[in-house]
């Protein structure tokens, strides 16, 4: 009797040991644990609960190596009907890309396989825009470049092939260009048209649109222009301002350039100095200033923006105010006095005219004595302790006008 | 009288005037440090960021065209550079589970991904310590601001060790592809996004010379059976040193006059690791090694060439630089006719027991499959210091090699036991005998028990046709103590090795320095 349950056990047993061993999928190389069921779905949505099933041959305590875009992690096993579930944490289950895993046990592989995340569809899509650089130059050879990045709502980046509208408006002009995203992004090339202003740019993916994003069309490079000279009279009385103002200055496609830009006069005068004064435009029209000048000149005047235009060249003529004054010397011949400084109505010239005085003795400068008139006059003092009793030559400069003292005593 | 209790209040009082005056001066100074720091034109500009090399894998850019903008050469420097930065913050992260560094190489959305990978990993006492040994990257786009950029690493090469708090999980090695954007934000470029992509494995091949190869376990160099007849060299002034300061190039090329008038055939030189410059190799020690190289082939000598002696740390973040190191001597040389062998590293099964078994020897693997990439013409093996580890890696070297400084004895049956478990051919890489007896070993071995040492051993030799190199051809003045220690009677011990002594005589064991 007993032999006979043996018998039969052991026949029981064959069996079922072999249908095991005819039912393998995979054979693995540790401890004979071999796996009867793996997962097979392999492809997901971000978001999606990801649990892959393990039936193995035997109960053994396994683990799960998963490596992912962003890092890797082991995932221990749940047991359930003797199948191992092994879920992924959200984390991982939410970003798109290949997951590889690989079971083990006791440190060794015993399957391994990999799945793919696919950027989730149906959720909201954020549009993540860059639009460089913020200003570009009018005339359609500048351009600024939109890059659009759509994700779902866990980040991801679209899959490739995700229809893209990028659209512009400028001026009149509304237009709309159709792309297929490739390498996560859609991007387009925005030229700028003839005529200054702004582009306003917006994009579309998955039904969801962007924000406004602008783009500043400056005018281009300033073309050549003309000035003019604005002054109160055509005196050289150092006193008044005379403005030198510039044509609306504008590119080759007639936009006025932008305001503030830097334009330079350059005056040349009848001895060859130059004296720069700058303005910046306003509606295009930029204006310098310059003091009138205390002897009679002739300013020859060119306005630059450098390195870009330049201006016409004007010649502005400055008569003087005065031919001839009056010089009387007084106290020992110490005390010079010059004057009245009469203008060109006869008026008394405004003060603050420069006069030079410079005194001599035997053909060496001793001094120079400078100083502005002051209610038609100028006076100079030559003090005692300073110039003791001699013969000196005194030299009287200025408003264009030389008069010189040979050989004066002074006592 | 004035009461003990009033002065303690008045000291106290003053002491505490003067603390808390100290405090407020403290705190506003720190307070101006604060507001100072970062705001200086060097810091916001990056000047003064010292970038030191820690983390160098194999980087290629096959492709760099791309329909945004042309790319600058000096901008992909700054992305590869940036890129690798952010591989590296990403790997000590997940190896200490800290965040410290992710903020300047990924950015705000990005970044999240990184710190739930720390947060699950941290909770669940995992770390990761892993490191990438290659990358392959294209272009795909850069666009016209110069602001962002996506590429593709077709080919990353990742190694990663788990653990649970201290205990080994798993071990793996990843081969993937990745898209990756990146954006420049503050003076950086830092990863927006990363997608794992489908790996398609690239075709990547590389032809031998076939200059030396092994076939069953014949060594054939230059088309002919070869038998290693060598000698362990180092020359007489400058042992464990021969590329510093005392290399005369003069005093080589006699050596090598006497090793090859002695009939041997191979010699076994030693390169540094830090002497030679670690990840930055030195331009004036690879010419030093080109002309021992170049002196050896007029010799018709054979070398294997030691690397990384001296090296220990082998830490999976040290990898890249110790691949660089060795990138930079290996394919200089590797059409070199002199050089027969690479070999590894000495000893370093000495090592196990500081570093662990495990990190050396997958620092060995990862080392053997880098210098093959490098150099398909020459041969690869280890030194092991005993018979025993010979079989370690066996698989992966063309030859293997063990020292042997044990007794004579029992070499013949050691021998054939490590014979009996391998079909690939064997090298007695170093053996030898002291001749120390003196004073500090009044009962060490005299020239003529070393003769007899040789004579002996190369009897042993002959009859089992075994490739052989012996240690070493001069008695040295001066053993370093990175060599054997502190203690003077191991140094006397080394000092005494050789087949000549220091005053250039020749001892009684030359006669046996190989097999007449």
């Amino acid at each position: 009797m007993n032999q006979k349950k043996g018998i039969l056990m052991f026949i029981i047993l064959f069996t079922l040991l072999s249908s095991i061993g005819f039912s393998l999928v995979t054979v693995a190389d540790d401890d004979s644990v071999t796996i009867h069921k793996f997962p097979e779905k392999n492809l997901f949505i971000a978001g999606d609960t990801i649990a892959l099933n393990f039936r193995l041959n035997k109960q053994v305590p396994t683990q799960l190596f998963c490596h992912t875009s962003y890092g890797a992690t082991i995932v221990d096993a749940e047991i359930k009907n003797e199948e191992a579930t092994f879920k992924l944490p959200e984390y991982m289950s939410t970003k798109r890309g290949i997951v590889e895993y690989t079971l083990i046990y006791k440190s060794k592989k015993i399957y391994r396989s990999q799945l793919e995340i696919l950027a989730n569809k149906t959720t909201k899509t954020h549009m993540e825009s860059y639009l460089g650089p913020p200003s570009i130059v009018a005339g359609g050879l500048d351009y600024a470049m939109l890059v659009v990045v759509p994700a779902d709502v866990y980040d991801n980046p679209v899959a490739d092939s995700t229809e893209i509208f990028i659209r512009h408006q400028f001026l009149d002009i509304e237009k709309e260009d159709r792309y297929l995203s490739d390498s996560f992004i859609g991007w387009k090339n925005i030229f700028s048209y003839e005529q200054s202003g702004r582009i306003l740019v917006s994009s579309e993916a998955q039904n969801t649109n962007s924000k406004e994003y602008t783009i500043k069309v400056f005018p281009a490079q300033a073309e050549d222009f003309e000035i003019s000279c604005h002054r109160k009279h055509e005196y050289a009385d150092g006193n008044q301002i005379s403005n030198f103002t510039t044509s609306v200055i504008r590119d080759q496609f007639n936009n006025i350039v932008v305001d503030g830009t830097l334009v330079e006069f350059s005056i040349t005068n009848s001895s060859g100095l130059l004296l720069k004064t700058y303005g910046t435009t306003i509606n295009g029209i930029a204006t310098g200033k310059m003091l009138h000048p205390d002897k009679t000149e002739l300013w020859s005047v060119t306005a630059y923006i450098i390195g870009m235009a330049k201006s016409t060249t004007i010649n502005v003529a400055y008569k003087p105010v005065l031919n001839d004054y009056k010089i009387v010397l007084e106290n020992n011949n110490r005390k010079i006095i010059i004057g009245p400084l009469s203008s060109f109505m006869k008026q008394i010239l405004p003060d603050g005219a420069v006069l030079k005085l410079k005194i001599f003795k035997d053909d060496i400068l001793l001094e120079t004595k400078i100083k502005t008139s002051s209610q038609g006059y100028v006076v100079f003092s030559l003090e005692n302790n300073f110039f003791p009793n001699d013969k000196y030559t005194l030299v009287i400069e200025g408003l264009g006008i030389l008069k010189e003292f040979k050989d004066i005593e002074l006592w | 009288m004035v009461n003990p209790n009033k002065n303690i209040y008045r000291a106290s009082l003053i002491l505490s005037f003067l603390v808390l005056n100290g405090g407020i001066i403290y705190g506003i100074s720190q307070l101006f440090l604060f507001l100072n720091t970062g705001a200086d034109r060097t810091s916001m500009l990056h000047l003064t960021k010292k970038s030191q090399q820690v983390y160098l894998p194999k980087i290629v850019w096959k492709d760099t065209l791309n329909p945004g903008r042309p790319m600058e050469a000096q901008t992909l420097s700054d992305i590869q550079q940036n890129y690798l930065d952010a591989w590296y913050v990403k790997q000590v992260a997940y190896k200490t589970n800290d965040s410290f560094g992710i903020n300047d190489f990924y950015t705000q959305s990005a970044r999240k991904n990184l710190y739930k990978t720390i947060d699950n990993n941290t909770f669940k006492k995992y770390h990761i310590d892993g490191t990438t040994t290659k990358h392959t990257t294209y272009l795909d786009f850069y666009s016209a601001d110069g602001q962002l950029v996506v590429f593709t690493d077709k080919d990353v090469r990742e190694y990663q060790k788990i653990y649970k708090e201290e205990n080994l999980v798993f071990e793996a090695e990843t081969h993937a592809s990745y898209k990756i954007m990146m954006l420049l934000e503050d003076g950086f470029w830092k990863i927006r996004h990363m997608v794992k992509e489908r790996y398609i494995p690239l075709q990547d091949s590389i032809t031998s010379n076939k200059k030396a190869v092994v076939v069953d376990d014949k060594l054939i160099v230059n088309g002919e059976s070869f038998h290693i007849k060598g000698i362990n060299y180092y020359p007489q002034k400058s042992p464990w040193d021969m590329f510093g300061d005392h290399f005369d190039i003069n005093v080589i090329a006699k050596d090598f006059e006497i090793i090859k008038n002695a009939g041997l055939n191979t010699i076994r030189i030693f390169i540094q690791y830090e002497d030679f410059g670690k990840a930055t190799v030195l331009h004036n020690k690879l010419t030093k090694l080109k002309n021992v190289l170049d002196l050896a082939s007029q010799e018709d000598l054979q070398v294997v060439v030691t690397l990384f002696d001296f090296y220990g740390d082998y830490s999976i973040l040290d990898w890249t630089l110790t691949h660089r190191h060795a990138e930079q001597i290996v394919s200089r040389f590797k059409d070199h006719d002199a050089i027969l062998a690479w070999d590894l590293k000495n000893e370093p099964n000495l090592d196990f027991q500081n570093r662990g078994k495990d990190r050396v020897l997958s620092w060995l693997k990862e080392m053997c499959n880098q210098i093959r990439s490098f150099d398909p013409n020459h041969l690869i093996t280890i030194g092991w210091s005993d018979p025993e580890s010979m079989q370690l890696l066996s698989e992966e070297m063309d030859f293997l090699s063990f020292h042997y400084y044990r007794s004579i004895d029992d070499f013949i049956d050691v021998y054939d036991k490590l014979l009996s478990n391998t079909n690939k051919p064997v090298l007695l890489q170093e053996f030898g005998i002291s001749s120390n007896k003196g004073l500090w070993s009044p009962f060490g071995t005299s020239e003529e028990d070393q003769a007899s040492y040789y004579r002996d051993f190369q009897k042993l030799l002959a009859t089992r046709k075994l490739h052989y190199m012996s240690w070493t051809l001069y008695d040295f003045t001066e053993v370093p103590t990175a060599v054997v220690g502190k203690l003077p009677w191991r140094k006397h011990q080394q000092k005494h090795f050789g087949f000549i002594d220091k005053d250039g005589k020749k001892k009684k064991a030359f006669a046996f320095i190989t097999a007449k």
